[in-house]
């Protein structure tokens, strides 16, 4: 039976954001919808909960169990929400408010009054791989038996029981979770709690809306299968809201992906990782880094995504297209059926992609020998928290090392010590010859040899100048001798000399991460340390800033020191992998080895918690 | 733990503030024109003998340390010595105009944020409506309006036209005291609840955007429980700030408005000592001044522990 029914779904707001899209969620089934930032998706999701920000009007058809919802009164979108549809956001560290305690917030969203027979029993422990067991067994389940009659008010115990067993069910069997607030639990922590609390009413429909992406990579995973176990004890409707391909056909029965605000193709995600039906699908799976095998070549898709609004008569993925041809422009190629419950927006079939070759695993050339960076026993505290608990490693020449670790691990605070931005309480850091450690910081040369790109673009970069003058600043920090002008770090990192005369506003956000990288060169450092370089940028961009990287370390014999979670991109980028698990190195040595043989039990969890890649 | 530490913290520092401060208080008596026994006399003829007896009784002729130590010691049981001009124990003189100054101060600050905080929330809601650019607008006109300036205003609309409230005086019984004091609350109370209103509402506009409000409403949580316990809550932390140093502000600094209404407060007070150089009673209400203000803030520092359960563990350091 359809649950969710949505028609010819379109957003607008100053332009058009979402071009109809059609939908259907049936119950007890996941349907993912998957898109890049930008498609539209998550706008989508606000839309079904009738929760669009100010500004932005919906047409088309939202039904739920042929409930109108669209242009549907408050009153009536208020009795629904949470009630019937619930919706998981993003980020964990925002949703929850600062000043509420987990329990507060489980017990404000608990229907008026108690429903006598419970509909959903909590998860059952067993069928949980984490162990579900109530803490404590008085506190469990707690209404009144026997009585007969159902209870018709909540009593102080009778509510507090009921939130420890909400709690439980999202598999947090330790009570006394309810009485924290927010900022004293983990990512997770607040995303298991958001989760008991959109459960709350027992809605037939979860809208969860990106809900593992701001985690690591390990909580990600356990979120990921909680998701999958609630909706399964509760035979619960889902639409998952993801940019990551592989979360999509792990965890959903049927995957739709949006593109410039339009389905492009929708279908089973079994059959849809094995044959896309659609050039863009075929492409984004193209570009999904693996942790298995090490590719000689990440292919990124060309160009940007267009704005709905431009492409309304064509089809939208036309301009990126390998296989279009005139037909593909003429008009807009309809969501065509091409097996039963398999639609998709191509006129033609897809070619299938050369799949890149396995790049052969070469030892380092005879330069890796030649030490450039040289890490010892490096510690720091901050209060009573150990970050780093006495770490050593080293980057040759030329090398690519990757530190692979969840927040927490100390990874970020490591590079900072390097960059000088962080005192460390004892070790050494040598960076070709010179003592980082101390005070003067080599007088000053430190910031020829190292330099760093940072995770977010966006903030890194300074607004207010072009990327002429950033670039131009950057490069005069350096020697004279062999300074690069402003074209020649551009073409270096694939951006016309054009580019020069923009602000960072006017780029896209893998635009603005090669403008970073670019200023990061401009000095010719030794050793480039990448802070999760790529965490917030779409796949199809990701590849091709890894590429980049990649190309660089090669022709420059710059070494890099690359800072990530994502096994997949440590594959793909370095020689040598150190894996990092609360500030000690518990693990070191090639990256392929590592990968492929993990030696300790936390390399080991760290790579079961990567989706599989299709 | 953390509160505990938090509190001595706040403490030690609020008593470091009021020792400098009293330090320079007192020197104003050493630095005035004429030196200090000038000063003590007034317009008293001064002879050789009674400036030798203002030295001795004043213990002029002891070491600064030593007379500072003396004059604090007396200052912390309550005596600020003699004013000059009444002949008046300074803090019988204060005691007797702080409960005028004291109501208007509470009066102006329960109209400020009984007004600014629903009114600024209204424009946050609607906001770039007609409603949130004419309440922002009359904010605006609000904040550039002086005080006595507004005083006059509503004297003669309110008192001397409508003859709604009385022009002159503060009244004697409570009731009297609350028709007196009412325009002059809404002088001093205007420009505040204008700042109150832009603060609240940038600080619920802050809050629109944020994930949990929308999670609030996504929960189906009523419209009573969101904008009390999710956004009033939360925009109240900056407001509390903004609401103490105001009240802080009101208890010291009311001078045009008092001088406006004829009220015999504090700061007709300071007024009159400033202008007959009666040196104990300004070092009396500078003292109590900074006083008001450090316990304020502390009161605000408190009031934050109680709200902000970061603030209570030690989250963040405020």
């Amino acid at each position: 039976m359809t649950l969710l029914d949505v028609t010819g779904l379109t957003v607008t707001g100053r332009h058009l954001i979402v071009d109809g899209v059609d939908l259907a969620v049936s119950a007890g089934e996941t349907v993912g919808l998957v898109g890049e930032s930008g498609s539209g998706k998550s706008l989508t999701a606000r839309a079904v909960a009738g929760l669009l920000p100010k500004g932005l009007t919906a047409t088309g058809s939202v039904t739920l169990s042929g409930l109108e919802l669209l242009g549907a009164r408050e009153r009536v979108l208020r009795s629904v929400r949470g009630a019937r549809v619930a919706l998981l956001m993003q980020d964990p560290f925002a949703m929850l408010n600062p000043l509420c305690t987990a329990g507060v917030h489980i017990a404000e969203s608990l229907p008026r009054s108690p429903r006598p027979p419970s509909p959903f029993p909590p998860t059952d422990p067993g069928a949980s791989p984490f162990g579900t067991v109530p803490a404590d067994p008085g506190a469990s389940p707690a209404l009144p038996q026997g009585s007969g009659a159902a209870p018709t008010r909540w009593t102080r115990a009778t509510r507090r029981a009921e939130v420890l067993r909400r709690l439980a069910e999202v598999g947090i069997d330790d009570p006394s979770v309810a009485d924290r607030y927010p900022f004293q639990l983990s990512g997770g922590m607040r995303q298991r709690v958001a989760l008991a609390a959109a459960l709350a009413r027992d809605p037939e429909l979860l809208i969860a809306d990106e809900p593992t992406t701001a985690l690591d990579a390990t909580t990600q995973h356990e979120i990921l299968m909680l998701l999958r176990n609630v909706q399964r004890a509760r035979g619960m409707g889902v639409l998952l809201i993801t940019h990551d391909l592989r979360v999509a056909f792990e965890l959903c029965d049927r995957v739709a992906v949006m593109y410039a605000g339009r389905l492009v193709e929708s279908g089973p995600g079994f059959d849809m990782a094995k044959v896309p039906a659609h050039p863009y699908t075929a492409g984004l799976l193209a570009a999904l880094p693996s942790a298995t095998v090490t590719l000689s070549r990440l292919e990124g898709i060309p160009g940007g995504v267009p704005a709905a609004g431009d492409v309304t008569g064509t089809c939208a993925f036309a301009a990126r297209c390998g296989q279009a041809d005139s037909e593909c422009t003429q008009e807009r190629p309809p969501l065509r059926e091409i097996a039963p419950d398999r639609h998709t927006a191509c006129l033609y079939e897809v070619r299938p992609r050369p799949r890149a070759e396995p790049r052969a695993v070469t030892p380092r050339e005879a330069s890796a020998d030649e030490t450039l960076l040289r890490i010892e026993g490096l510690r720091k505290r901050y209060g009573g928290h150990v970050a780093l608990g006495g770490v050593s490693l080293r980057v040759g020449r030329g090398e690519s090392v990757g530190v692979v670790g969840e927040s927490g691990s100390g990874k970020t605070t490591l590079a900072r010590c390097v960059l000088g931005l962080v005192t460390p309480d004892e070790g050494r850091i040598e960076l070709a010859g010179l003592d980082l450690t101390r005070r003067a910081r080599g007088g000053g040369q430190a910031h020829r040899l190292v330099q760093c790109v940072f995770q977010d673009p966006t903030t890194s970069l300074n607004p207010s100048l072009t990327v002429g003058s950033t670039l131009a600043e950057a490069a005069a920090q350096g020697t004279p001798e062999g300074r690069l002008s402003v074209a020649e770090l551009l073409d270096l990192v694939g951006l016309p000399a054009s580019y020069a005369a923009r602000r960072p506003r006017a780029l896209s956000g893998g635009q603005r991460q090669r403008v970073a990288i670019a200023r990061a060169l401009a000095v010719r450092p030794a050793l480039l340390i990448c802070d999760e370089p790529v965490a917030s940028l779409d796949v199809s961009v990701q590849a091709h800033v890894l590429e980049l990287l990649r190309t660089i370390g090669r022709e420059l014999g710059t070494s890099l020191l690359f800072i990530t979670h994502d096994l997949a991109v440590v594959r793909q980028i370095t020689d040598r992998t150190v894996v990092l698990f609360r500030g000690d190195v518990v693990e070191e040595g090639e990256t392929a080895r590592i990968l492929d043989a993990p030696a300790h039990d936390y390399t080991r969890r760290l790579l079961a918690s990567v989706p599989p890649t299709p | 733990m953390a509160i505990l530490t938090l509190i001595s913290r706040r403490l030690a520092a609020a008593l470091v503030l009021l020792g400098v401060l009293s330090v320079l208080t007192y020197g104003l008596l050493v630095a005035s024109p004429g030196g200090p026994e000038q000063v003590l006399l007034g317009n008293r003829p001064s002879t050789a003998e009674t400036r030798a007896a203002i030295r001795a009784e004043y213990h002029l002729d002891d070491p600064f340390p030593l007379r500072y130590a003396r004059w604090l010691g007396d200052a912390v049981r309550g005596d600020f010595g003699i004013s000059i001009y009444s002949r008046e124990p300074v803090v019988d003189v204060i005691a007797d105009r702080l409960p005028v100054t004291a109501g208007l101060a509470g009066y102006a600050l329960l109209i400020t944020v009984a007004v600014g905080v629903p009114v600024g929330l209204v424009a946050a809601m609607g906001r770039g409506g007609t409603l949130d650019q004419g309440i922002t607008l009359t904010s605006l006109v609000l904040l550039a309006v002086p005080p006595f300036a507004l005083s006059i205003l509503l004297l003669y609309g309110f008192a001397v036209t409508l003859g709604w409230f009385p022009v002159f005086g503060a009244g004697e019984t409570p009731m009297e005291r609350i028709s007196h004091l009412t325009l002059p609350a809404i002088a001093l109370a205007a420009a505040q609840a204008a700042m109150v209103v832009r603060q609240m509402r940038a600080a619920a506009l802050d809050l629109a955007g944020q994930d949990f409000l929308t999670f609030a409403k996504a929960r189906g949580l009523p419209r009573r429980r969101i904008w009390i316990g999710y956004a009033l809550r939360n925009a109240a932390l900056p407001v509390l700030t903004v609401g103490g140093l105001l009240l802080a502000a009101n208890l010291t600094g009311a001078l045009f408005v008092e001088q406006a209404f004829g009220l015999h407060g504090l700061g007709a007070l300071l007024i009159g000592a400033v202008g007959q150089k009666d040196i104990p009673v300004v070092q009396a209400l500078v003292l109590f001044g900074g006083a008001i203000v450090v316990a304020v803030n502390l009161l605000i520092d408190l009031a934050y522990l109680v709200v902000d359960p970061r603030v209570r563990h030690g989250a963040v350091a405020s």
